[in-house]
């Protein structure tokens, strides 16, 4: 039960991507653009954070995310145009320039903030795992619109990645069609970065496209093939990742990898491929149910020195603890809660890390000065590194006060003990 | 004052050094199309270091360079020998998926290590400062010995570009190719961080291709581009104190942006050159 509450939101919002990543990865493939939407992504990271120097506004805003969108309509703009005219280079080393000239920008600009590591970390790797149902909305309202778009302009699209010169001769605008092409594929990958992060975006682009490359030459069964590979790879890496306590977005991208290896190193023994696809599905399926069954009992021994037994890597639910079914509380239901005394009850009689998390978070959210309190109460009990990212993310956001906590260490170390001693002052 | 000098001049030289072979790989993997392989090769170095981390070598000493250098040159073979037989799959689409999978080890391994952000981000950004003479030395020398190399059997490297068909033992210079690129990336990045070692690499001779297809005539354009804008660079981030390697990825970013301007702001002199050039 609790496997499916802590999971179910991500690997919703995972099969959102999935589906039009899958689509757009086709494009990219076939338009030797590989490292677009690291390109895209790091420019638009440039955008939030001159949003943020600029206006002191958070990413998740609405300005943040127009300046992020106009940076990447910057780029749109720049990619269609440069690859009318300069012949002599692929644009994929115009996008490598950018990707540079990007990274570089961010981190220039954040270069003096502290803490800053752990917000490259976050891009990179991405919280899937904090997925709310607004996301989930509002992941399938823009993949949606997208998607339409692409439906409805897929000839001239299509055209052009199939065969860029053979479109210039036909007459195609191909200057106009490529903005459209490069702003809506800026739209997706700002959107879904943002929530999933650079990993898991990039590997659901291009591993799924490549595989079915590797079977079909049509659109349609390569979209297919696209999008079973990838929604049971994202299925197992969530489950090995809840069960193991590893970062959610490396470890599907890692079954997305393995899932291709294995289908590759198959397809080199000739087997017929029919032969081939099924194994792979089936050593899949094998590997889907073990974790299943793995996640499903008390989970194996710790495997990080920060999650010692009282702090199970799975949230599992404790019966044991609270009154009145208090434990049953998953974090969408906590999301709604306005009252602080009952949060402080929900926190007191829950042993669930993940819930306890949500209820700090909440509590953050409606009450400051007392969600700190509660923050810090939280910590002193050093949950495990997932948690305690998430809830120093949070005193991050509500307060601005807690960038100099070092998640790597324990509560009592000397430099937290500092930062706290910090907070407190405030 | 003779100190920040010594400094200074201890930067230019290593610059100096390293853009020559940096162009000349640059060229190389501009006309292949190979454009993030260095990448590939850089997070694998990284991986490798961090490897070494977790059994408690500490980063950027001697001992540190033997994993990454193990890595790299796995990769090296995997990128020379990877190659996929349909059409439809680029080159380039492996390399994308080598980085991916690098990137994701990477960051697994440094879930479970102490201290794995921070060293994450160290490895991207570079430090510098931690340049010495004997550092110098020991990568300049190395420098010169794979830039003679290189020159020595630059028709078998230039080959392998313009006309793999022709080359015997092809996988053979592949692999020696990546594996010079993988040598750089050990000892760069640990000076300079993955994103300056990417930048020196990709602008200078992004620029040098836009304007020539010969290759002594790129690497000088590249080469003198190049320096002018770290030197600027430099320049800029002694004196108004701002982070190194970022501010020379900016002022090679902009010498790119002007080198694309001049391009399309005349294009009947790009066209002159088009036709110059037969495809």
């Amino acid at each position: 039960m609790s496997t499916i509450s802590l999971l179910g939101l991500p690997f919703l919002v995972a099969l959102e991507m999935i589906a039009i990543l899958g689509y757009v990865g086709i494009h990219v493939l076939k338009r030797e653009i590989i490292f677009v939407d690291i390109a895209l992504a790091q420019v638009a990271a440039v955008g939030a954070i001159v949003a943020h120097l600029a206006f002191e506004v958070h990413g998740d805003s609405v300005t943040g995310y127009s300046f992020a969108f106009g940076a990447t309509l910057l780029a749109a703009g720049f990619y269609s145009f440069v690859r009318r005219q300069t012949i002599r280079i692929p644009l994929e080393a115009v996008i490598g320039v950018t990707y540079a000239v990007a990274a570089a920008l961010a981190l220039f600009l954040v270069g003096v903030a502290p803490g800053g590591h752990v917000h490259i970390h976050q891009m990179l790797a991405g919280s899937i795992l904090w997925t709310t149902p607004k996301d989930v909305i509002l992941c399938g309202g823009v993949f949606a619109a997208t998607g339409l778009c692409f439906y409805l302009f897929r000839k001239p699209l299509a055209g052009i990645s199939d065969d860029y010169e053979g479109a210039v001769r036909k007459g195609t605008n191909t200057i106009a069609w490529d903005f459209v092409f490069y702003t809506l594929v800026g739209i997706i990958i700002t959107l879904a970065v943002r929530i999933a992060g650079v990993v898991i975006v990039f590997t659901f682009l291009i591993i799924p496209a490549t595989l079915s490359a590797i079977f079909a030459k049509s659109w349609g069964m390569r979209l297919v093939i696209a999008w079973i590979t990838g929604g049971t790879a994202t299925g197992l890496g969530l489950l090995f990742a809840n069960a193991f306590d590893f970062s959610v977005g490396p470890a599907i991208a890692l079954f997305l990898g393995l899932a291709l290896v294995l289908t590759a190193l198959l397809r080199q023994i000739r087997i017929t491929k029919t032969i081939t696809a099924v194994i792979s599905f089936a050593v899949a399926g094998v590997l889907f149910v073990w974790f299943l069954s793995l996640s499903g009992s008390s989970g194996p021994p710790a495997l990080s020195s920060q999650s010692t037994p009282e702090h199970s890597p799975v949230p599992v639910v404790r019966h044991e603890a609270g009154a009145e079914g208090l434990e049953k509380f998953d974090p969408s239901q906590i999301s709604v809660v306005t009252d602080p005394g009952k949060l402080k009850q929900i926190f007191d009689g829950s042993n669930d890390m993940e819930v306890r998390t949500a209820v700090v978070s909440r509590f953050l959210e409606i009450d400051p000065p007392g969600g700190i309190r509660l923050a810090l109460e939280f910590l002193k009990t050093d949950p495990p590194l997932l948690f305690r990212q998430g809830v120093i993310n949070k005193l991050q956001d509500v307060s601005g006060l807690a960038s100099d906590y070092n998640i790597e260490e324990p509560f009592n170390s000397p430099d937290n003990q500092r930062a706290i001693a910090a907070m407190s002052r405030q | 004052m003779s100190e920040v000098w010594s400094f200074f001049l201890v930067q230019i030289a290593l610059i100096a050094v390293v853009l020559i072979l940096h162009t000349y790989m640059g060229l190389h993997v501009i006309r292949r199309t190979i454009i993030f392989c260095d990448l590939v090769l850089a997070q694998l170095a990284a991986f490798g270091a961090l490897v070494g981390i977790a059994f408690g070598i500490h980063y950027a000493t001697s001992g540190s360079y033997i994993l990454p250098l193990l890595t790299v040159l796995v990769g090296s073979y995997l990128l020379a020998t990877i190659d996929p037989r349909s059409p439809l799959i680029p080159r380039e689409a492996v390399i994308g998926i080598m980085f991916a999978m690098s990137l994701v080890a990477t960051l697994l391994l440094g879930d479970k290590l102490s201290g794995g952000d921070a060293y994450v981000t160290k490895t991207l950004a570079g430090s510098m400062l931690w340049v010495n003479w004997p550092l110098v030395a020991i990568t300049a020398a190395v420098y010169i010995v794979l830039l003679l190399f290189h020159y020595r059997f630059r028709h078998k490297f230039i080959a392998l570009t313009e006309n793999p068909e022709s080359l015997r033992h092809r996988r053979y210079w592949d692999f020696l190719f990546f594996a010079t690129q993988g040598i750089i990336a050990v000892l760069i990045v640990p000076i300079a961080g993955v994103l300056l070692a990417y930048a020196f690499l990709m602008i200078p001779a992004s620029i040098a291709a836009m304007f020539s297809k010969g290759w002594l005539r790129a690497i000088i354009i590249g080469w003198s581009v190049g320096f002018a804008a770290c030197i600027f660079g430099l320049i800029l981030s002694y004196n108004a104190d701002l982070p190194y390697g970022p501010t020379l990825v900016l002022a090679l970013g902009i010498c790119f942006l002007g080198a694309v301007a001049i391009k399309s702001l005349k294009p009947a002199l790009a066209r002159g050159w088009l036709k110059g050039g037969t495809r």
